[in-house]
């Protein structure tokens, strides 16, 4: 700290100036006021201590005259007891801070000096704080500015000068009106500001600055500032560039939109191609049928009423047409199941399923009398499934079972349950008829497959393909084991995570 | 041989259907008279004694009336539905006899007011099967009411 002693007693002079020096200070000297002036124009003087009584100048004029060369500088007075009230003015008017009555009490004098020397270290932090902020809010990524209460800019930092394209000058002290040029959509961004004001709460709004053809936009949080009357005289408004987000927003937006707009097309044609497989099993049900009927009616009328007049040969290809166009019938039938199965929506209900085997054993018993038939049921299982749909699925299994244990001796079939390791509940239909090779396993399913001449075994090949559709629908699985001559195995599931156990 | 002055009319666009479906009465045992017709209009005509279209002379009471669902013009249904609200014919039995099972048909035949729903089998045994116990339901067993005479 820079102090300067002035005064026309020398002694005086150099005995303070020892004395500060010692305390860490560093004392200018002047034993007059011409001196004093022209040491302030040189140095930077914090604290000037001034006799009141100067040969050359009044103590109050030179210290007017210092103020004017550097206004930094804080003054004490010196003075005898005659001037004192002089003295009580000038620190009432707040010309100086303090004044001293000679002769010095020089403890006195080192301990005020230190105070303002404390106070001084004190305000420069208080200023290097300011500036490091300073550096902080101008060198921030994102938009900061304060408003005075009639939306006039009293404070931007840099970025905004930047996005503006404008300096601080041309800025601070305009209103909003002013700047219209800059921003879009100005009076809802006034609104915003002004309701802040009055409901004194925080918001949030988006605004758009353009410069020439760009426009960028900013989301900004207006933060109501209250002075130390505790009234509302200010906005502080933090603003980031959301332009990015925006566009990838917009851009995600009509991605979705595009996808949708795809998903949709694609269910339009799934729809479409669904009516059109319906509208082709409505025609097959009808137009297929009715022609077909005519050719079997016809030909057993043929059979019935002309008999005699054809010959052995003749009846024996009628028979023949008979026999195919019978066949071909029962293909349109099971076609038409299968696709009713693919449409059918799935009604679950707690079935009996060994019960429904049963049944459905009995009515093939009760049909081929003279058949030896030995079943063999676990009782009591029970699931949660489509009554309809697992009727159909345990008919075509156990009709496929009866069709290949046609030449045995005595049939076996067998319908029993395993729980496997990972909780899977397993079904299966076991029979010891033809069997198959496991090679053409996967070609069970497919419609229209058949591994024995149809003479052999009669059928359309159709119903492994329904038993499939039936399992997928329920959400399950089949699969079978078998080799040629030692019977097949179809085992089965209803549900990927094997709830369907229910007792 | 089974008779009796109940009629039966058969609406059916098809000749060969016609044909094998009157076969399958006779060969069922079923003498009774059949009227038929090859579409809907006509059929409708008759029931409304509409003498400018009438081609036969209704000497019997309908007791059953086969109507199929797929005819050229008016079709199945509305004739369905215009014998079901017309208050002189609500009663009649009317039994859809079609080539489809299909379930919106159905559905909608009963909705309809239709008293059976059978669906022609292809086979011809069973189809001479079908009518015969059809017939002897419906001619037979079946008391209809007679209020045409009135």
């Amino acid at each position: 700290m820079n102090i300067l002693i002035i005064d026309d007693l020398k002694e005086l002079v150099y005995n303070l100036a020892d004395i500060f020096n010692d305390e860490g200070y560093i004392p200018y000297k002047a034993f007059n006021a011409e001196t004093a002036i022209k040491i302030s124009k040189t140095n930077k003087i914090d604290l000037a201590l001034v006799d009141i009584k100067l040969p050359d100048k009044n103590g109050h004029k030179l210290i007017d005259n210092i103020k004017k060369i550097s206004p930094e500088t804080e003054f004490v007075i010196t003075t005898g007891y005659a001037s004192m009230d002089d003295a009580i003015n000038s620190v009432r008017e707040k010309m100086v801070i303090s004044y001293e009555v000679k002769p010095l009490n020089i403890e006195r004098l080192i301990s005020f000096v230190e105070q303002v020397w404390m106070r001084k270290q004190a305000e420069k932090e208080l200023v290097s704080n300011q500036q490091e902020l300073d550096v902080i809010i101008h060198n921030a990524p994102d938009i900061i500015f304060r408003m005075d209460f009639n939306l006039k800019f009293i404070y931007v930092n840099t970025i905004l000068l930047e996005e503006l394209n404008l300096k601080e000058k041309e800025i601070i002290g305009k209103s909003l009106d002013e700047l219209i040029m800059h921003f879009n959509y100005m009076n809802t961004w006034k609104e915003k500001m002004i309701s802040v004001f009055e409901e004194e709460i925080e918001k949030t709004i988006e605004f758009e600055i353009r410069t020439g053809n760009n426009i960028k936009i900013f989301e900004a949080r207006i933060t109501p500032e209250v002075d130390n009357t505790g009234t509302i005289s200010s906005l502080f408004i933090y603003a980031r560039d959301i332009t990015d987000r925006i566009s990838t927003q917009n851009k995600l937006t009509e991605l979705t939109s595009k996808l949708e707009t795809r998903v949709a097309e694609r269910t339009k044609q799934l729809e479409s191609a669904n009516e059109e497989l319906e509208a082709f099993t409505y025609s097959a049900s009808h137009d297929l049928r009715a022609p077909l009927r005519s050719v079997i009616g016809y030909s057993n009328v043929l059979k019935e009423d002309f008999s005699g007049d054809l010959r052995e040969e003749g009846i024996k290809y009628l028979e023949k047409i008979i026999k195919a166009t019978n066949r071909m019938s029962m293909l349109i039938d099971d076609l038409l199941d299968l696709s009713k199965i693919t449409k059918s929506e799935i009604e679950y209900e707690k079935i009996n399923i060994s019960e429904l085997f049963k049944n459905i054993i009995e009515n093939y018993k009760s049909e081929n009398i003279n058949r030896k038939v030995e079943t063999q049921v676990e009782e009591n299982l029970f699931i949660q499934a489509d009554k309809g749909l697992i009727n159909i699925l345990l008919d075509n299994l156990i009709n496929n079972a009866w069709k290949y244990t046609e030449k045995e001796e005595i049939t076996i079939i067998e319908f029993g349950y395993r729980k496997e390791l990972n909780t899977r509940d397993i079904y299966y239909i076991k029979d010891n008829g033809a069997g198959f090779d496991m090679k053409y396993e996967k070609q069970l399913y497919n419609p229209f497959t058949r591994f024995h001449r149809a003479k052999d075994f009669p059928g359309s090949g159709i119903g492994l393909a329904t038993a499939l559709r039936i399992i997928k629908k329920h959400g399950g699985d089949i699969w079978a084991k078998s080799e040629i001559g030692k019977g097949a195995v179809f085992y089965f599931t209803l549900d990927k995570m094997g709830k369907n156990y229910a007792q | 041989m089974l008779s009796n002055t109940k009629s039966i009319v058969l609406i059916e666009d098809n000749k060969d259907d016609i044909e094998l479906t009157i076969r399958a009465f006779r060969k069922s045992g079923i003498n009774n008279e059949i009227h038929v017709f090859q579409d809907a209009e006509e059929a409708w005509a008759y029931f409304l004694k509409d003498n400018k279209k009438m081609k036969f002379q209704l000497k019997n009471d309908p007791a059953m009336v086969l109507l199929d669902l797929k005819l050229k013009g008016m079709d199945g249904f509305s004739l369905l539905e215009s014998i079901k609200k017309d208050s002189k014919y609500w009663y009649v039995p009317v039994i859809i006899l079609t080539s489809s099972n299909n379930c919106k048909d159905l559905h909608k035949a009963y909705k309809l007011g239709a008293n059976s729903f059978l669906t022609k089998p292809v086979d011809y045994r069973r189809f001479i099967d079908l009518a015969m116990r059809a017939g002897l339901y419906w001619l037979f067993e079946n008391e209809t009411l007679n209020m045409l005479g009135q």
